[in-house]
């Protein structure tokens, strides 16, 4: 439902291979939970969470895509009109890291918008890692993206991966609209960035 | 707004359907069609604004699933769940659910989307003469082919 203050409502895609754990993190996210079981998406699974930042409430309509092959022609179409992109790649699987080139390039040619872009990497509770830290924040720094290491499993920087990205989109004037308009923005007057309207 | 309405609402831009379709017809002119560019195809249908659209796209996936490639066997059945929803034949829907229920039981995706139907079934008074052969009366899938499908669908 459409809350009494919400400031906006926006739209975040999560991508990345088959298996990395895109649904998993998204589960940790919205209902704390976790399944070792977890089903392959079919297509494209969609939720709704909302999110008080600095005191500012945001709707998230999140789309977690299927990493498999066969959905990989279509689930660009579900591009469209994102403010935010997780890129999840799983620390113990180097393909899913080097594939990420592929999937830089189908948000580059996809997206409607420009988007804020967060790495994860996850499964970093698992002990037969092959991608280091050092080579995901490299990635991360050369493509301007946010980064973080986490486990769905866990929790460890799950939340924080949604949160940092929610934040960055809010700071970046352009990328979003009011919901209801006539609203004030709660910024911390310090935090405040250029060129971002309170109005 | 309800987050399966998003979803079975979800519509497709038509340049997108016209994009798929050039590729089906290209292959079926040439008399050799790709089960991978019949999926597109038929998932593009499914997703499109127009009924008559839906139809074709589960006549595609119906095909798609009795020529049998085990490893999309569920993913064929969803998007003919999906398709039959729109076109309000509920019964078929749910029969589709069920069938994926039987071999992935915690499939939350089609847990959501049974429930959703099931909801819709209620509201417009439906349930209760539906529902009694449960899965197997539409598709007739055997034994066999839903261990095929358990066996695919395992990680
Ligand atoms: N140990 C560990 N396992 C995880 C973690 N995250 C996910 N998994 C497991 O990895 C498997 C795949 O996870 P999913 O969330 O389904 O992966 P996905 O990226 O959504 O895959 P697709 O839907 O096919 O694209 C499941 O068995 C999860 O339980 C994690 O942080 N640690
Ligand atoms: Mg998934």
């Amino acid at each position: 439902m459409d809350g009494e203050d919400v400031l906006t409502t926006l739209k975040i895609l999560i991508i990345g291979d088959s298996g990395v754990g895109k649904s998993s993190l998204l589960l940790r996210f919205t209902d704390d939970k976790f399944d070792p079981d977890q089903s392959a998406t079919i297509g494209v699974d969609f939720k709704v969470k909302s999110l008080t930042i600095d005191g500012n409430t945001v709707k998230l309509a999140i789309w977690d895509t299927a990493g498999q092959e066969r959905f990989r022609t279509l689930t660009p179409s579900y591009y469209r009109g994102a403010q935010g992109v997780i890129f999840v790649y799983d620390c113990t699987r180097k393909d899913s890291f080097t594939r990420l080139d592929t999937w830089l390039s189908e948000v580059d040619t996809y997206s409607t918008k420009p988007t804020i872009k967060m790495l994860v990497g996850n499964k970093i509770d698992k002990e037969d890692r092959v991608v280091t830290r050092d080579e995901g924040l490299k990635f991360a720094r050369r493509h301007r993206m946010l980064f973080i290491e986490a486990s769905a499993k866990t929790r460890d920087g799950v939340e924080y991966a949604f949160e940092e990205l929610v934040e960055k989109i809010i700071q970046t004037p352009g990328l979003w609209e009011h919901d209801g308009g006539g609203k004030k923005i709660k910024l911390d007057s310090e935090q405040q960035p250029a060129g971002l309207c309170s109005c | 707004m309800n987050k399966m309405d998003v979803i079975i609402k979800d519509v497709i831009n038509p340049d997108e359907i016209m994009k798929f379709e050039e590729k089906y017809k290209k292959e079926e002119a040439m008399g050799c069609i790709c089960p991978e560019t019949q999926f597109e195809y038929a998932w593009c249908l499914v997703r499109s604004p127009y009924a008559d659209d839906w139809k074709t796209g589960f006549e595609l996936l119906k095909k798609l699933y009795d020529i049998g490639d085990d490893h999309a066997k569920r993913d064929y059945l969803y998007y003919m769940a999906i398709a039959k929803f729109k076109m309000k034949k509920y019964d078929d829907a749910l029969e589709y659910c069920q069938a994926i229920l039987k071999v992935q039981p915690q499939n939350h995706q089609v847990k959501q989307l049974k429930a959703y139907i099931e909801s819709k079934m209620k509201k417009e008074g439906l349930l209760g003469m539906a529902v009694i052969g449960g899965a197997g009366l539409v598709l007739g899938i055997g034994a066999a082919a839903l261990a095929a499908i358990a066996v695919a669908s395992k990680k």
